[in-house]
This record gives structure tokens, sequence and C-alpha cells, in this order.
């Protein structure tokens, strides 16, 4: 070989021999440091839950914690964590709940349970034995601000992504809070299942869940039924156009405007006072604030004896209780809310204020505004006029009583007293429409009559009108938006706040 | 012994001076100018700008009489509109008076002159209670009665009691535009007792003094310190022993305001002599028996 070839042959030899050597070095320590790890066993991701086994433990809730319990097994969310060379600073979250633990080594936990605790990516579920103990300094960040973790082990149970679409502190910020960053609808829409994590998310639906129950029971109270109406219909209830149209095998059918048909059927079949909670769909190509294309009704129908306003107090009354209820039960919720989005808190009257449609249209005039005496009220003078009864009676919530025959649908029964008004009222909150009900014709000639005037074909409606030929009691009724309700209520500005998935023209996911 | 012949001659006149100090005439006369050209161009604009000053304070003068003589025509064509601009009247319709007030002190004059008003119009008057509050006693919840929604149109006045938390007082609104909340039962007392008569300021001015020095008399004795009450009381007892009522041998606005302070500072108890036979009279009073359900 030339002396090149052995020079070369040489310098191969010695690189190898040195990559060996690091290579040795390199294994001595990582044995070395596995020697050192003393509490392998106190962490780790868990294998997947597949119902393996059923261990005696009890997780308990953070909220639930007090300074008498010594070590506890908790399982929450990593909502953030914050490591400085030998110690980790975590905040474990459930629900709207926020705790803090703390992880520091010590002779029981190791250098790499501490690397391994930092590198918990944020959102994942873990299970967590800690040792509950009273906090040094009052804890500002969290809910829970008397107590402290310190964690013992930790485990991972399910792990999220490294990179989230939304932050869950940035999708808690109130808006314009400085130049820290918010999060904006769309993309909380898209990422519905982070956002609906945030505190304020948490108790929205506390309190929607509540104006349902509330609904529920008071109405039972008072001597309702509940009925469940067909959403899936032949013929358009309310005017043809705003209905989403189905294949129903070799023809079309419709998805139900509103409960209307049945619910006054259920009361020709003597059930008296009915109400119905479920789906409605409106095909409006409308992209406002309170406007959905499928949200949830609540509607009641109720039979009366003379007049009509026997309704109309009962309709007041339920809401009245709603709203009591909503404060007694929910404060804490509806602080939560006002904490992300402030509001004034809502006002009412008890009983309910009514007032007249004449009444109305004065006060309108009164302070500049144009209008007839059978005009309907456009979403600009509803408004002005909710913030004129607001600075004259002090009530967010009102009834307003005597609408214009004009303005209403074709089975809406006429004011016996002056033909141009009609025994029909609207319900508004902090100067929004919730609700629209009227005195029902259960005439069957009178209705066909009415309905010719309106120009609707007969034929059409002729089940709807057939309902009444067998004796149909007085009747009257109303249907709320329990989206709309509980938005007006917290004062949010947008009605997809309050709807889990919300659907418009443009949202069909998720 | 001797005889001195006077030395000096008495018969020389001396001229006494009549003028310590000459000075120049002011007034741009030619005569007095003469000898002094130089400055009649700077004495001629001094008295032009007086004489404009005074030209115009007697123009103003001018103008404030033509104001004067305006406005007291003004005020004597008031008669003609139900009671002037900004107090409730049922011109437009139907006419709600909204007060509330707090259940801890109820105005109980409002009860009263509610009474006195529906001899002379159509009023319906109707309760709420505010969400602000959590307990009412159903006293004061159906103070009005517990009978069902009436329909308003019928009506010319619509009062509308709201018990709520409210700091200072009752506080009346009717339109929020026209004016801000009046607050005090004084303020609401006499703004009522302008509807019950409409005539109340045009009439006998006295009579309209006597009655506010009455009411303001009243809120001394709602909200001053003993002596102060003590005080409204001997005052009573002395203008009680002349005549039945307070003011002009009838009930008006200011008994029902002097009973109603009577009440709320529960001096009621301690009434002696004529004021004893003034209240039995008032709670004899058709009038007074709604507000007297109230008394607790």
């Amino acid at each position: 070989m030339s002396k090149k070839g052995l020079k070369k042959q040489q310098k191969e030899a010695e690189k190898l021999a040195k990559k060996q050597q690091r290579q040795a070095e390199v294994a001595e320590q990582t044995q070395a440091s596995e020697q050192e790890d003393y509490s392998k066993h106190c962490y780790g991701n868990l294998p997947l839950i597949q119902s393996t086994e059923k261990p005696d433990r009890q997780l308990r809730k953070a909220k639930d914690l007090t300074e008498a319990d010594t070590k506890v097994w908790l399982r929450g969310r990593l909502h953030t964590s914050r490591s400085k060379g030998k110690q980790c600073f975590l905040v474990l979250r459930q629900q709207q709940h926020t705790i803090q633990a703390l992880l520091s080594v010590s002779p029981t936990i190791s250098k790499q349970m501490v690397k391994f605790t930092a590198s918990i990516t944020k959102e994942s579920i873990i299970d967590v034995e800690a040792v509950v103990s009273q906090a040094a300094m009052k804890v500002e960040s969290c809910s829970i601000q008397h107590l402290e973790l310190f964690i013992e082990q930790i485990w991972v149970v399910s792990a999220a992504v490294p990179r989230l679409p939304l932050q869950i502190e940035d999708a808690s910020r109130p808006a314009g809070d400085d130049d820290l960053a918010t999060v904006n609808q769309d993309t909380r829409l898209d990422n519905r299942v982070l956002d609906l994590r945030t505190p304020a998310n948490q108790a929205i639906y506390r309190i929607e869940a509540g104006v349902c129950r509330l609904f529920r029971d008071t109405l039972t109270g008072k001597g309702f039924v509940e009925i469940h109406t067909p959403k899936i219909i032949s013929a358009a209830s309310e005017g043809g156009a705003n209905v989403f149209e189905v294949t129903y095998f070799k023809r079309s059918a419709y998805m139900a405007q509103s409960p209307q048909l049945y619910k006054q059927m259920a009361i020709c079949g003597d059930f008296d006072r009915v109400f119905t909670v479920g789906a409605v769909f409106r095909a409006e190509d409308s992209n406002t604030h309170r406007h959905l294309t499928e949200f949830v009704g609540l509607d009641l129908e109720m039979t009366f004896n003379y007049h009509y306003h026997e309704v109309l107090e009962v309709i007041g009354d339920m809401f009245v209780q709603v709203f009591k209820g909503l404060q007694a039960q929910l404060a804490s919720e509806i602080e939560t809310v006002c904490k992300q989005f402030p509001s004034k808190p809502f006002r009412f009257l008890e009983p309910t204020l009514i007032l007249t449609f004449p009444e109305a249209v004065s006060m309108l005039r009164e302070n500049g505004i144009e209008m007839g005496e059978e005009d309907d009220l456009s979403t600009p003078n509803e408004k002005f006029l909710g913030a004129l009864v607001k600075a004259k009676y002090d009530t967010d919530y009102y009834i307003l009583d005597k609408f214009p025959m004009a303005v209403r649908p074709f089975y809406t029964m006429a004011d016996p007293n002056n033909p141009k008004y009609s025994n029909s009222y609207d319900m508004f909150m902090r100067g929004e429409e919730i609700l629209s009900g009227a005195q029902r014709i259960h005439n069957p000639e009178l209705l066909m009559e009415r309905a010719k005037h309106h120009e609707i074909d007969v034929e059409k409606i002729a089940s709807y009108i057939d309902a009444f030929k067998y004796g149909a009691p007085p009747h009257a009724g109303g249907g709320i938006g329990l989206e709309r309700v509980t938005m007006l209520f917290l004062g949010l500005d947008n009605v997809r706040k309050t709807s889990m998935f919300p659907r418009d023209p443009k949202r069909l996911t998720p | 012994m001797y005889h001195l012949h006077s030395y000096f001659d008495s018969s020389v006149s001396v001229a006494q001076p009549d003028c310590v100090y000459k000075m120049k005439s002011v007034h741009a006369d030619g005569v007095c100018c003469t000898d002094q050209q130089k400055s009649v161009g700077v004495l001629d604009p001094e008295v032009a700008k007086l004489e404009e000053r005074q030209e115009a304070i007697l123009k103003r003068l001018s103008k404030l009489q033509e104001e004067v003589n305006s406005l007291s025509k003004q005020c004597l064509t008031c008669d003609s509109r139900a009671a002037g601009e900004g107090v409730p009247s049922p011109v437009n319709g139907l006419c709600d008076i909204v007060v509330s007030a707090s259940p801890n002190c109820p105005p109980l004059s409002l009860f009263v002159l509610q009474q006195l008003l529906s001899h002379q119009y159509r009023v319906m008057a109707v309760s709420h209670v505010h969400s602000s509050i959590q307990r009412v006693g159903d006293k004061l919840r159906n103070v009005f009665g517990t009978t069902p929604n009436r329909d308003r149109n019928g009506y010319q006045f619509v009062l509308t009691v709201i018990w709520k938390d409210v700091e200072c007082g009752p506080v009346m609104m009717v339109s929020p535009k026209s004016h801000s909340a009046i607050c005090g039962e004084a303020s609401i007392a006499r703004h009522l007792a302008r509807l019950l008569n409409p005539a109340y300021d045009s009439n006998s001015v006295d009579v309209a003094t006597r009655i506010d020095t009455w009411i303001d008399l009243a809120m001394t004795l709602a909200n001053g310190n003993n002596k102060e009450k003590a005080a409204v009381v001997r005052n009573l007892n002395g203008t009680l022993g002349k005549s039945d009522w307070l003011v002009g041998g009838q009930l008006t606005v200011a008994d029902v305001m002097m009973w109603s302070a009577m009440q709320q500072s529960k001096q009621v108890q301690s009434a002696t002599g004529n004021v004893r036979k003034w209240l039995d009279t008032c709670n004899g009073h058709a009038a007074f028996q709604l507000a007297l359900t109230l008394v607790s």
C-alpha cells in the first residue's frame, strides 16, 4: 500500500476509535442517569384505559377539597405548566375550577420526573396523586385560592397534540383587554370542542339548561303537559318561503317551522294546557346576530275561560319565575359569564308590565319617531321603545298587547271592540322581541274567511281547519327561542354564543 | 389814655378767592375750548362714547321691558292649557305616571291623592314589585287590590307604583324625554295637586304659597330633629285652632302631606288637642282609607 493509503487507513481507524469511545461514554452516562431515576414508578403515560382493571381508588373533585384532606387522587386537565430547573408549577383544571399544583426535585422525586411533567402537552388529561396543603399566599390566578397540591405521582391518561388550534387562556379573556390575544368567533365555532372548555361557556350552557328546566318546572306546576310534535311535516305551516324541503321516499316533505298546528290540535284533543320543547327550522337567509336556521323552541298553548289575558298572565308569570329562579340558583354562573362578557344585571317587574300598542306608538311619536297607527315595529324602533320603557319603568322585560290586525298572521283573533287591532301580543327582553303570540281563531268558518283574506290557498291548510270542526275551545299561546332568551338574559351580543353547535346560512359544521 | 390812629386803610376791598382750582371745561364747547384747539380731537370721541353707552343702556332697558310684558302675557295664557308643560296631562290620550318607592317607607300621600284623583278622572292604579327587591309584604304588593288585568284603554290616567330599592325617597317619571326623574314625596305631591286642580297656579297665589309652606313644614316634620319636629307640631296646633283644615277651610294637598309626614315620623301617638282632632277628621275622610291600610 502506498504511504497515502496507509495514512488514510490510520486516520479512519482513529476516527472509528474516537466514535466508539464517545458512544461508550454516552452509553455510560445514560446508564448512570437511568440508574439515578429513583421515582420511575411515580410517573409516565398510562396504557390506554380499555377497562382492564378496577382499581380501588377514589378520584376527587378539586372544588370539594378541604384542609382536612391529606393525600388525594385527582383527574383533570393540564391547564398550564411552568418549569424552572428543579421545580415545575402546574395548574390543574376541572370544568370551571382550577387549582395550583407543584412538583419539585426531592429525595422522592427525581429530575427526570420533573422533566417529564414539564413536557406534558397542554389540555392532556392527567391523573395526579398529591398532598393537599394550605397555600402560603392566596393563589390569585386560580379559582381555588386557598389550597395547593404537592404532587407525588403523575400519569397521563390521554395526551393532547402539542399544537392546539386555540389556547384556552386566550379564549377566556374578555375582548379589548390590553394587547393580549383573544379568539374571534369563527375560530371558536370551528374548534368548538376546545372553546366549550372555557369557564364562561361552561357557565352559559348551565344557565341555558336552567332556563329549559325552569320553563318545564314552572309550567308543569301550573298544570301543563309536555308533548312532542313531529318535525317532518307535509305542508309549510306559516308561509312557504322559509321552509327546508327534504326528500321523503318518493315525494317531498318539509322541516317544521313551528309546532303551531300540532299544539292547537293537542288543545282540540282536550289537553287544555300543553307545552313542547323541540327543534325549529327556519330557512331564512338572514345573517344577523340573532337569527339561526335551527334553534330550540319552547312553545306553549293554553285554553282560557273568557279572556285571553288569562293566558297572558300565565306566560308573564312563567317568565318571572324563570328569571327569579336563574338569579337565585345560578348566581355564580351568571357572575362567571359577566367576567368575560360584562353586562348590566337583568331587571324586571312582578307582575309583568303590560303596555298597549297605541301607547307604544304615542311614546315613539313623542320622541320623534314617525310611524302610522297600524305599522309594525321595525327592529330599530323596537330597540328604541325598549330603551324608553327602561328609562321610564326600569325594566328589561315587558309585554306589548293589542297589535294591529294588519301585521299579524291569518289565524289571529280580532279585537271585538276595534277590528283594526287584534288580540295579539309580543314580549320583549332588552328591547328585542322574544315571543309572538295571540288568541287563535277557533271557529273554522272564520278561519277560512281570514285565510281567503290573506290570499292563502285553503286546500293547503285543509287539515288545519279540520281540527276545529269538532268543538274547539278558545285558546291562546306563544313560543320563544331558548338561545335568544338566554342571550338576552345574559346581555350577550350574539346568539351563536348560546347555541352549542349553531346553524346559520353559512355554517353547517361541526 | 392813648388814642391810636388806625394804621391800616380798611376801605381797601380785598378780592376773596372763590375758586381753589380752575379746571378746563370738558364740554366740547367752542366757547370754552377756543384756546385748547389741540385737545378738541381727544374730547369729542369720549363724549361720543358716553352718549353711545347711554343709548345702549336705554335700548336694553326697553328690551327688558318688552320681555317682561311678553312673559306676563304668556303666564296669563297658561290657564288655557291643562296644567302647563312638563306636568302630566291626559292631552295625548292615556298618561302613565310611574312612581318608584321603597317598601320600607311608602309615600302615604300618594295613595290619598290617588283616591282624590279618581273622583275627577278615570284612573287605573297598578302596583309592581321590582326584581331588585327580594321580599315585599302582601299589604304593599296588593295595595290596589288583586283584581286581574283591566283594559288600559278605558282610562285617562294610569298610576303605576313600583316597589323598588330607591335611595332617596320616591321617584316619579312620566316622560323621560321632557324631564329627569322627580324625587321626593313633596315634589310628587305638588305635581299631583296641579292635576287635581288645573287652576292651581293661576288662582289665588296666596293660597298656593301657603300650601307650599305647609308642604315644606311637612318635610321638616318628616326629616328634622326633635326640636324642629316639636316646633312644627306647635305651629300646627296653633293654625288648627282657628280652622278645621290647614289652608282655605277645605282639604288641600297641604293636609295630605302633613298627615303623611305625621304618620311617617310616628308623631301620631303623642298628638293632642287640635292636632288630634284634625288627625281624626283626616282618618275619617274617605280618601284616606286606602293609605290607612298601609300604616303599620
